[in-house]
Formats: structure tokens, C-alpha cells, sequence
């Protein structure tokens, strides 16, 4: 049941209503006037288990991403474990995957929470655990600034590491408690919460920088992350897995998750006509420059827009405030593809702040770079974040995943009903 | 959507007994008790909140925010109420997910505070139905535009920070959970003994939940509460007031007591009318209760097994009802099924040391 898993790739659909293209909501299929309803996120959550997916993921942050920007459109209008519980409602075997921030959240209540969706989904929930990023989240919880990097990641651990302890010391009679003194946090309680059909949710991390991967390797069983390049893929698949080694973990126990948008059409012109559409429409009205200024966290508004980015100026992960990873990408991006300051701007602007795996292609092609990842070491599997909803999702499921089962790459069915079993990771529940 | 229905109010209180030990709940004991309420026409079902460390209780088996959101699919006409926690909840996350329930519900979410038995003062809790109602409230209608022509999905003038800065709190805002369909979801207040507590819950307080022992205290709570609600520049609308129950019924009060017994570990639960008597008995004492017209309705508290909650819906319930008016429930969303009337955001409040702590 489980010995095929590790040859069959997993997939998750990073679930977003509006889609993860800046504009896919304007396209005319988008049907974007339901991305606020919970029944629209349900009937995508069917259409991906019906596909078999492994997971729907909810990324999120406890912050209006740019109020004040009427080019946003709406992309978290649910609290992810809110959502999750209706989506839990409505399907069967799909696991349910969302995010906590470990700077921002109490670990007493996300435990108690997550307990309670993983006893009420039969099992099937996991739980994402990010340090979250930026200084507009901090003004929502009485800070003016978010913590420094190291601080947030020393939290982090002492935040999971609470977390594990309360889902793991629950006997039959749920009378255990945990007792805790630490550098954040202090605990004199357990959860009254019942263990699920898989045990304890399961955890995963995203998160690329330094930290961020020690703590993937030493307690994630998922980990998702913004590889770009096969080369950089399977750099990071093998750091990661190497990492969890050296704890003395087992690295086939880690499943690494990188993210990919797919474009899908009928033939290839089609799939890049619809990639090209999008991008033409987000670059419209918006001075692309000055936005990637404020994601570098450096004023570029002064140098030659065609000349190469000032690399000795940027942040480094130590003075970056928000997300590393994405720094890391970005500056990879300019160096690898020999961007000049206005393109970079330009393609990263048009891809959401998003710095995934673009592919564009017939069902076919899709599966073919798929393939060429799963075997060439850069993955186990694929977060999907779709461009734009529902044709996008659609698509794949018509385009894609057929064909990845007919090469025996993809599960047909379901060998169980955890997320758990859906990764293929019964053997370890502590 | 109305249903012709008899005037009394009721509450299932599914939160733990304030008793230790007692069997927690599994996932078809909970299904079964929601749709047992449904069924015989209770407005709305507290769910339980985080256990609190500073109190004796049975394992509560589930957490409201998930346990409200998984239910709503199945069950449409019915509330759910989560209780928020202080200080342990930020009302930044509370609103948010009180917020994204009343979506999910299509407007059948409330929200519950509890002034009792908690070392929290009572400036806290104004200041945290201040910070979540304004975020509510940042969204004003019309701010979702979705006007793919002009790339604008909203209207970033109807969509507004806080900026609220307290005594406790300090929240920039907006939430990125559009306006709620009840625009203000109904507050639930468990009212403790003391003064300041009733004047909180008068102030405040859509429903207010008392927890007397006895009739006479539960009728002059009441009373307070009452005369508090109609001198004071009360907040909202009318105030709903709900005593809370723990009806036991049996062929002679000695069976009732004995079935009450078997099931808490042989204690008796506190904070709460216990009544363990043939039904007769119980709807005499309930219409009491009723008559004195302060008393709008029953927050009903049992332990977890389903048949005692069945016995109350069949027993003592239509007998109940015999007794009662029959009035029209509109069944539009929870505020509607309390009659509360269109919703009013709290004044903001001017922080102050004015409420002295308990």
C-alpha cells in the first residue's frame, strides 16, 4: 500500500481563490465575484480530490496584504482553519494543510485548534508553521517592527517544539499536561482534545533560508518550497535531505514540495497566449520599479533601469525583513538570467510577488518537466498554485494529471483516508 | 425564511461541565446533540472555547472556530456561538475568525465572553469588543468592486485601518476578511455576580447568559440586568436574557438526581438551576421562571450523553411550549432569530481606569 508511494509523486493545490497570478482575477473566466464564498473553495477542494491530489494548502499571513491598493484583489478572505473545517465538510479523503505563524500566534491555541480539525477531518490535517514577514503584521499585534530574523526563528522552535508537546502527551484520557518554562513561553496545561485517526497533524515548512531549513530538517515531515531552476531544485532537495540525516532522521520521511504555476492550454501557443495575456494586463498602470524597491528593501528608483541590480547594496538574510526566501530567489533570478533591474521588475511584478516555477505547455510538456524533476532529484512532489480560477485548476486536472497517472508517476486512488497516508508516511506518528 | 414557533428562547451550551472527569464527546456524539437542537428549534448552540487553566472541567472534546465551520454545511438554521478567550486570544485573530464563520454560516455565527470566574479586568474585555467590532466595521459595504475593466477588485476608501491604541491593545487593521453578513455578529455575555460585571453586560451584551443557582436569584439578576439595559446608554438593541439550565428529568426526582450523579462523577454542577425532577416538576419551574418576564429563554447545559438532551426535547420541551404564545422567527441569520434588530457598533471606547478590575 505505502511501498509505491516514494515512486509515485504527491501533489498539493495551494488553494487561492483569486488565483496566484497578479491579474488572474480580471481574466473573463476567473469567476472572481465567488472567491469570497465559502461554497467556491469547496467545489475547487471536490475537483482536486476528485484529481486525488494529496492536499489543499492555505498559505497565509494575519495581515490585509496592501490594504490600501485597489489593484489587490481579496486573496486570504478566510481564516485558514475556518476555511479548512468547511472544506473538511464537504470532502473526504484530501488532506488539509494550513498556516500558523510562530511570531504572532500562541502556541496553546494553535495546538487546541489543530487538534480539534484533525479529530472533526478524520485525520487529515497538517499544519504549516512560517515565522511570517513584514512590519505591517507587527502593527496588527501592538509592534511597530517585526522581529529580527534570529529572534523569530528562536521563537520558532520553542513555538513548535510546544506545539508537538501538547499534540504528542495526549493519553486515552486526555488528563496529561505539559509543563513548560522557556525563553516565550510558559505552560501549565494539556489539550482535552481526543487524537485523530493519523495521531497528530502533520507538520510542514516552508521557509528556504539557513533557519529555515534547519528547522525543516530537524521536525517537518512536508516542506514547501520556491525552487526555480531543476539546478537550484535539486541543490535544495539535497541540502535538505542531507540535513535531516545528520539529525538522524530517515530524509525519505521528508517529503519536499516545490512550487509550480502552471500555464496549461491545448497546445503550447495557447498555454503561452494565456500567460502572456496575464502578464500584460498587471504591468498596465503600475510603476514596476519603485515595487520592487520595496521588496528589496533598496531604493533602485536611482540607478540605470537597464543595467544590472547593485548587489554589493541588498539586504542580507540577517537585515532583510521580510521573507528570506523570497530575497534569496529574487537576487538568484537577476544573477542566474542575467536580469537587468526593469526586466527583473517587470517578471516579478507579473508573477504576484511569486517566486515559483513558471511553466507554460500542453498537458503533455507539463508532465514531461514534472517528470524530469520527480527523477532528477528535485522533488517528491508539487504544490500547484494556480494562476487563475477555476479553468486554471481545470486544466490541470484534465490537462496533467492523467497523463501522470498513465505513467504511473501519480496515484489513481487513494490508499487511505489521512493526510498521513496520502504521503506515505504511516511509519512515523512522534 | 420564518417558522411559526413558541416564544422562548433556547441555547444549547455545549461547553464542559464545571465538573472534573466526565467522558469527552466524540465526533458523532457532537453531530447528534447539534442536530437534536436544530430539530427541536433552538436558536443557536455555544461551542467550546479553549479550556481555561484556571478551572475544573470535563474534557471538552472539540475547539469552537473549527467544530462551528465543519458544522455549518450540514446544519443552516441554527447559530453557533464561540466563546473568545482572554488574554490568551488577540482580538486581531478573533475577529478575523469570527468574521470568516459568519461567512461561512452565511450569518449564524455569535460570539461569547465570559466575565466570570476569570482574573481579567473588566477593561480588558471593553477594550477587546472595541478593537474587534471596529475591525468589522473597516469594511464598509460596497468595498468588494470586482471590476476587472478598471483592474480594481476593490474600493480602498471602503476599506479602513483602525488604528486603535489602548490601554491593552494596539491594532493597526483592516482584516482581510471582507464585512461580515450580520455586519455585527450578536455577543454573547456570561454574566458573573459581581456589579460591574452586570454593567458590562447590560452595556453591552446582545444575549446575556445568567448563571444563578436558584430561581429567585436567576429573577432578580434579571431584574438588574433590566433596569441596568433601560438607565444606561445601552449599546445595541434590545437585550436578550437566558438562564442557565441543567434540567434532569426522571420518574421520581430521586432517578432524575441519581441519572444527573452517574453521569458528572457524582457531582453536582455549579453556576447553573439544576433541575432534577419528573418533567411536570421542570416545565412548572421553568415557567416560573418565564412569568416573571424578565426571562426571555434557557441556555440549556447537560452532560455529554445525547439521550439526556433527547429526554429534555421530548419530555419537557412541548409541554413547555403548550404554555407559550406562538410568535413568527424570522430565520434570516442569528441576529434575526433573537429579534435583535439591525446592528450598532459599540461607541468607541475612551480608554479609561474608570472600571475598577475585580
Amino acid at each position: 500500500m505505502t511501498q509505491t508511494s516514494h515512486k509515485q509523486m504527491h501533489l498539493n493545490l495551494n488553494l487561492r481563490g483569486v488565483g496566484f497570478h497578479r491579474s488572474g482575477w480580471r481574466h473573463p473566466l476567473s469567476r472572481v465575484e465567488e472567491t469570497i464564498t465559502v461554497e467556491f473553495h469547496q467545489e475547487l477542494a471536490r475537483l482536486a480530490e476528485k484529481a486525488k491530489f494529496d492536499a489543499v494548502f492555505l498559505a497565509d499571513s494575519p495581515v490585509m496584504s496592501e490594504a490600501g491598493n485597489s489593484t489587490q484583489p481579496l486573496d486570504k478572505p478566510f481564516e485558514p482553519f475556518v476555511l479548512l473545517s468547511a472544506i473538511a465538510a464537504a470532502t473526504e479523503n484530501i488532506g488539509l494543510i494550513g498556516t500558523v505563524s510562530t511570531t504572532y500566534y500562541d502556541p496553546f491555541v494553535v495546538a487546541t485548534r489543530t487538534a480539534s480539525l484533525d479529530l472533526l477531518s478524520g485525520g487529515r490535517l497538517g499544519v504549516n508553521f512560517v515565522t511570517t514577514q513584514g512590519d505591517r503584521v507587527a502593527k496588527n499585534f501592538g509592534f511597530d517592527t517585526h522581529p529580527d530574523y534570529s529572534d523569530r526563528y528562536t521563537r520558532a522552535e520553542e513555538f513548535l517544539r510546544l506545539v508537538l508537546a501538547l499534540w504528542n502527551n495526549r493519553e486515552p484520557d486526555n488528563s496529561r499536561t505539559v509543563k513548560h518554562r522557556g525563553r516565550y513561553f510558559a505552560l501549565d496545561r494539556g489539550l482535552d482534545i481526543a487524537r485523530s485517526a493519523q495521531g497528530r497533524p502533520l507538520v510542514v515548512q516552508a521557509g528556504a533560508s539557513e533557519n529555515g531549513r534547519g528547522l525543516a530538517a530537524s521536525y517537518a515531515e512536508a516542506v514547501y518550497t520556491g525552487s526555480s531552476t531543476l539546478a537550484n531544485g535539486q541543490a535544495f532537495y539535497r541540502d535538505v535531505k542531507s540535513r535531516a540525516a545528520a539529525n538522524g532522521r530517515n530524509p525519505e520521511t521528508i517529503r519536499i514540495l516545490p512550487g509550480i504555476v502552471p500555464f496549461v492550454g491545448g497546445t503550447e501557443a495557447e498555454a503561452l497566449r494565456l500567460e502572456r495575456e496575464l502578464e500584460d494586463l498587471s504591468s498596465q498602470d503600475i510603476d514596476t520599479i519603485a515595487w520592487l524597491s520595496s521588496e528589496l528593501e533598496t531604493d533602485l528608483t536611482n540607478h540605470d533601469p537597464s543595467g544590472p541590480l547593485p548587489f554589493d547594496i541588498l539586504p542580507t538574510e540577517h537585515t532583510y525583513r521580510k521573507g528570506v526566501s523570497r530575497l534569496l530567489r529574487l537576487v538568484a533570478w537577476a544573477r542566474e538570467d542575467d536580469l537587468s533591474i526593469e526586466d527583473l521588475a517587470r517578471k516579478a511584478f507579473a508573477r504576484l510577488r511569486n517566486v515559483h516555477w513558471t511553466l507554460a505547455g500542453t498537458g503533455e510538456q507539463i508532465a514531461d518537466q514534472l517528470q524530469a524533476w520527480f527523477q532528477g532529484g528535485a522533488a517528491d512532489g508539487f504544490n500547484i498554485l494556480t494562476p487563475v480560477n477555476p479553468i486554471g485548476l481545470e486544466g490541470f486536472v484534465s490537462e496533467v494529471v492523467p497523463i501522470l497517472q498513465r505513467r504511473g508517476l501519480f496515484k489513481s486512488e487513494y490508499s487511505g483516508s489521512t493526510l498521513r497516508s496520502n504521503f506515505g508516511l504511516e511509519g512515523g506518528t512522534k | 425564511m420564518s417558522v411559526l414557533e413558541h416564544d422562548v428562547l433556547l441555547n444549547l451550551d455545549l461547553r464542559p461541565l464545571p465538573v472534573k472527569g466526565g467522558a469527552a464527546p466524540d465526533v458523532r456524539n457532537l453531530v447528534t446533540s447539534v442536530a437534536l437542537a436544530q430539530d427541536s428549534g433552538f436558536a443557536s448552540i455555544i461551542l467550546p472555547g479553549l479550556s481555561s487553566s484556571e478551572e475544573g472541567a470535563a474534557p471538552a472534546g472539540f475547539e469552537a472556530t473549527t467544530a462551528a465551520s465543519f458544522l455549518a454545511s450540514r446544519f443552516k438554521r441554527i447559530g453557533f456561538i464561540t466563546p473568545v478567550l482572554l488574554p490568551e486570544e488577540h482580538p486581531y485573530l478573533a475577529a478575523r475568525q469570527l468574521a470568516s464563520i459568519d461567512h461561512v454560516t452565511h450569518g449564524w455565527a455569535g460570539w461569547l465572553l465570559s466575565t466570570a470566574r476569570r482574573s481579567v479586568p473588566l477593561d480588558r474585555f471593553e477594550e477587546a469588543v472595541t478593537v474587534v467590532s471596529g475591525l468589522w466595521d473597516g469594511w464598509k459595504e460596497g468595498a468588494l468592486r470586482f471590476d476587472r475593466k478598471a483592474g480594481t477588485p476593490v474600493d480602498p476608501a471602503l476599506v479602513n485601518q483602525l488604528d486603535h491604541s489602548g490601554r491593552y491593545y494596539k491594532v493597526q487593521g483592516p482584516i482581510s476578511s471582507s464585512r461580515p453578513p450580520q455586519e455585527q455578529l450578536p455577543l454573547f455575555v456570561d454574566v458573573g455576580n459581581s456589579p460591574v460585571e452586570e454593567e458590562f453586560a447590560a452595556f453591552y451584551a446582545d444575549v446575556a447568559i445568567i448563571n444563578a443557582e436558584t430561581v429567585k436569584e436567576a429573577v432578580q439578576q434579571a431584574l438588574r440586568l433590566r433596569n441596568l439595559a433601560s438607565t444606561d446608554n445601552r449599546s445595541g438593541g434590545p437585550l436578550r436574557i437566558l438562564a442557565t439550565v441543567t434540567p434532569v428529568s426522571g420518574s421520581s426526582s430521586q432517578v432524575a438526581r441519581d441519572e444527573l450523579l452517574a453521569s458528572t462523577g457524582g457531582k453536582i454542577p455549579q453556576g447553573r438551576i439544576v433541575l432534577t425532577d419528573t418533567s411536570e416538576q421542570i416545565v412548572s419551574v421553568l415557567q416560573e421562571l418565564l412569568s416573571s418576564k424578565v426571562i426571555d429563554g434557557f441556555n440549556v447545559s447537560l452532560p455529554v450523553e445525547t439521550e439526556l438532551l433527547s429526554q429534555f426535547t421530548s419530555l419537557v420541551l412541548p409541554e413547555l411550549r403548550r404554555s407559550r404564545q406562538p410568535v413568527t422567527i424570522d430565520l434570516q441569520s442569528l441576529r434575526h432569530s433573537y429579534g435583535l434588530g439591525k446592528a450598532q457598533r459599540p461607541p468607541v471606547l475612551q480608554t479609561s481606569n474608570e472600571v475598577a478590575a475585580e
